[in-house]
């Protein structure tokens, strides 16, 4: 009859003792919704600035930027070329 | 006493069971019902949009991307000073007072102001503290190099709910895996509106758009354009096209049409600048049909390059007609080589008096004339070879210099590429690689459609084409130094029944360098008004072009001139 005692007190006590654990648990984490819309915030407001660098930087190195900045600094279009190395003819004569 | 307690026991057992037969049908029977109720009072459904997918160039570069933008609404019914709320926002948005004053009066809770709202106007209402005014985050399309390749691009509008749509071009033709698929998800909040630490639906559904990996070269697609602009300009045409395209893998290395538009304000703009002419427009090729009906005769062993045309000491009597040379000079015993280097149309009538019908009819169609090429673009046409009962003497005569056939620029295009390969026709394409959301790439492998002349003919034919570049026409224009093998066309327009004695399409299509080539190239330039000849029209913005694109690859000249 002891044992049959000591086993309930014992349920009882871990079902009183996971329900106080629970009962603290969810109080921590009932707040850290405001974490979470903090984090929300930030990540978005990071999101958001790095879409906007993205943008810039591709707007800068488009090529039609940098050819109306280049034409503006007095670029102008490549005339005559030369090669350094003369075409190697099919055959020499000795 | 025993009967007591045990009607007590029987009782509290009854209520206990009755209890738990409550719970078991809230918890179990009800569970969905509730839960959903639940749902609705503190949690609210977020439509996951993903982003659409980016295109880009070759070397990686975004031509299509994008951005962020806003919509400004206002709660009117929070806005106590609307006078001053009107008066503010209109110099900032740009919009007339009347309007804004308009829809800050209605009786509502929400009211869209304006969409599309770059971050530094965001941040200039934001500095304001406008009470009632609030903003939504919004994707928008953002093209970095302008209109560079608008009509290749295509452009994204909306479709009949409102969600974007991609026409035209590669926006149309690829617009499932641009879009990809928007998934929903279920956010939890508090009785604030903050979000509680809950469980998100994790399978929303949503999958991110592909981004296409394009095998247009940045710097060659800039370079045509600017000199098919300086093109049309200098010899007053109305328009213009150049297509650019590496012959051994069908990747297209640029595609530039004028008039074109603005892909950002396509709405501003008329809608048959949308479709792109290279693929969409047919026309009559002239004389740069010659090199693929003279393939034909070679490959088929009618002609030799030094066989002697017997019928070109004159215009040549076709079934009532009378076929003369484009400058009306005649050349006796002319023999292959040197009617593609005149351009002789009796020459070429004479070719296809040996070809005869069967044989010039199964070579275009190797060739891939009167077929699409399959080109991953939307909008491409074809104007089918027609049956054979339906050729008289003078269609065929007429159709081996290139009139009263009709083609779209890329047929021409890829047939020529075909002469340049080696006899292999390549499939061209815009699209060479997909990325997938989670970042692998999907190559597509070049395919060989035909194979309508021997590597030998291919040969030959590059080697008469260099030929007429160096002694034809065009040659004034030609670049020194370089083995070019090419085909100058100067084509009527037909118009009512006849042909336009005025106007012409003035075009040149080459390859170079001639014996492995980089590129093979078709310039197009539409009703030119200074010339009405491809020569000295065409053929110069061809070389132009030509020059800046053997420099950007680092090809030196091979000849000593």
């Amino acid at each position: 009859m002891k044992k049959k005692y000591l086993f309930l007190v014992l349920l009882i006590l871990t079902v009183i003792g996971l329900s106080v654990l629970r009962t603290f648990v969810l109080n921590n984490i009932s707040t850290s919704g405001v974490e979470l819309g903090q984090i929300q915030d930030e990540l978005d407001t990071l999101q958001t600035q790095n879409a906007v660098l993205a943008e810039q930087v591709y707007s800068y190195s488009s090529l039609t930027n940098i050819s109306s900045k280049a034409a503006e600094m007095g670029f102008v279009n490549q005339g005559s070329q030369f090669v350094l190395t003369a075409p190697v003819p099919v055959a020499y004569n000795q | 006493m025993s009967w007591r307690f045990k009607f007590t026991f029987g009782v509290i057992l009854l209520l206990f069971f009755l209890v738990i037969s409550r719970l078991f049908y809230w918890q179990f029977v009800k569970a969905a019902e509730l839960s959903a109720l639940g749902q609705l009072q503190y949690g609210s459904t977020v439509k996951l949009t993903p982003q659409r997918g980016e295109i880009r160039m070759s070397d990686g570069f975004p031509v299509a991307t994008n951005k962020i933008s806003y919509l400004v609404f206002a709660n009117p019914k929070e806005i106590s000073k609307k006078e001053e709320t009107t008066l503010a926002l209109s110099g900032i948005l740009d919009m007339d007072q009347a309007s804004i004053s308009a829809d800050l009066s209605l009786d509502k809770y929400w009211v869209a102001l304006k969409t599309g709202i770059d971050q530094p106007t965001k941040d200039k209402i934001d500095k304001l503290n406008l009470a009632g005014i609030g903003f939504e985050k919004q994707y928008s399309r953002f093209y970095p190099e302008a209109s560079m390749a608008a009509q290749l691009l295509g452009f994204v509008g909306k479709d009949e709910n409102g969600d974007d749509q991609g026409y035209f071009g590669l926006e149309g033709y690829y617009d499932r895996l641009l879009k990809g698929k928007a998934g929903t998800a279920i956010q939890v909040h508090d009785a604030m509106g903050r979000p509680i630490l809950s469980k998100i639906n994790e399978n929303s559904g949503e999958i991110e758009g592909s981004n296409l990996i394009l095998s247009i070269d940045r710097s060659i697609q800039f370079l045509a354009e600017e000199k098919l602009k300086e093109g049309i300009e200098k010899y007053g045409a109305q328009s213009g096209m150049v297509g650019v395209m590496d012959p051994k893998t069908g990747k297209i290395l640029a595609m530039a049409s004028f008039p074109s538009f603005d892909p950002r304000d396509f709405q501003d703009y008329p809608e048959t600048l949308y479709k792109d002419p290279f693929i969409s427009d047919l026309y009559e090729p002239g004389s740069t049909f010659k090199p693929i009906v003279m393939s034909a005769a070679l490959n088929d062993k009618v002609i030799t390059p030094t066989t002697q045309c017997t019928i070109c000491s004159g215009p040549v009597p076709v079934g009532g007609y009378s076929i003369h040379t484009w400058n009306d000079k005649y050349y006796p015993n002319i023999n292959m080589i040197e009617v593609i280097q005149h351009s002789d149309n009796t020459g070429m009538v004479f070719v296809s008096q040996k070809l005869g019908l069967d044989k010039m009819l199964k070579g275009l169609a190797s060739f891939g004339i009167g077929d699409t090429t399959g080109v991953d673009l939307q909008g491409e046409v074809s104007s089918p070879l027609k049956p054979k009962n339906d050729w008289y003497a003078v269609d065929v005569a007429t159709s081996a210099f290139g009139q009263g056939i009709s083609v779209t620029p890329i047929e021409i295009l890829d047939a020529i590429g075909a002469i340049a390969n080696g006899g292999k026709r390549m499939e061209p394409h815009v699209v060479s690689g997909v990325e997938a959301p989670d970042g692998s790439v999907v190559g597509i492998s070049p395919r060989v459609i035909d194979n309508p002349i021997t590597p030998e003919t291919a040969k030959v034919m590059t080697e008469i084409m260099v030929n007429a570049v160096n002694k034809g026409e065009a040659q004034w224009a030609r670049l020194k130094g370089y083995r070019i093998a090419g085909k100058t066309g100067t084509a009527s327009i037909p118009i009512a029944g006849h042909y336009d004695p005025t106007q012409t399409i003035a075009s040149f299509v080459g390859f170079a360098p001639a014996d492995n080539p980089k590129f093979v190239m078709l310039v197009i330039i539409n009703r030119p008004t200074s010339s009405i000849y491809g020569a000295e029209t065409a053929a110069p913005v061809f070389f132009d072009i030509a020059k800046g694109i053997l420099t950007y690859y680092g090809i030196a000249p091979t000849v000593q001139e």
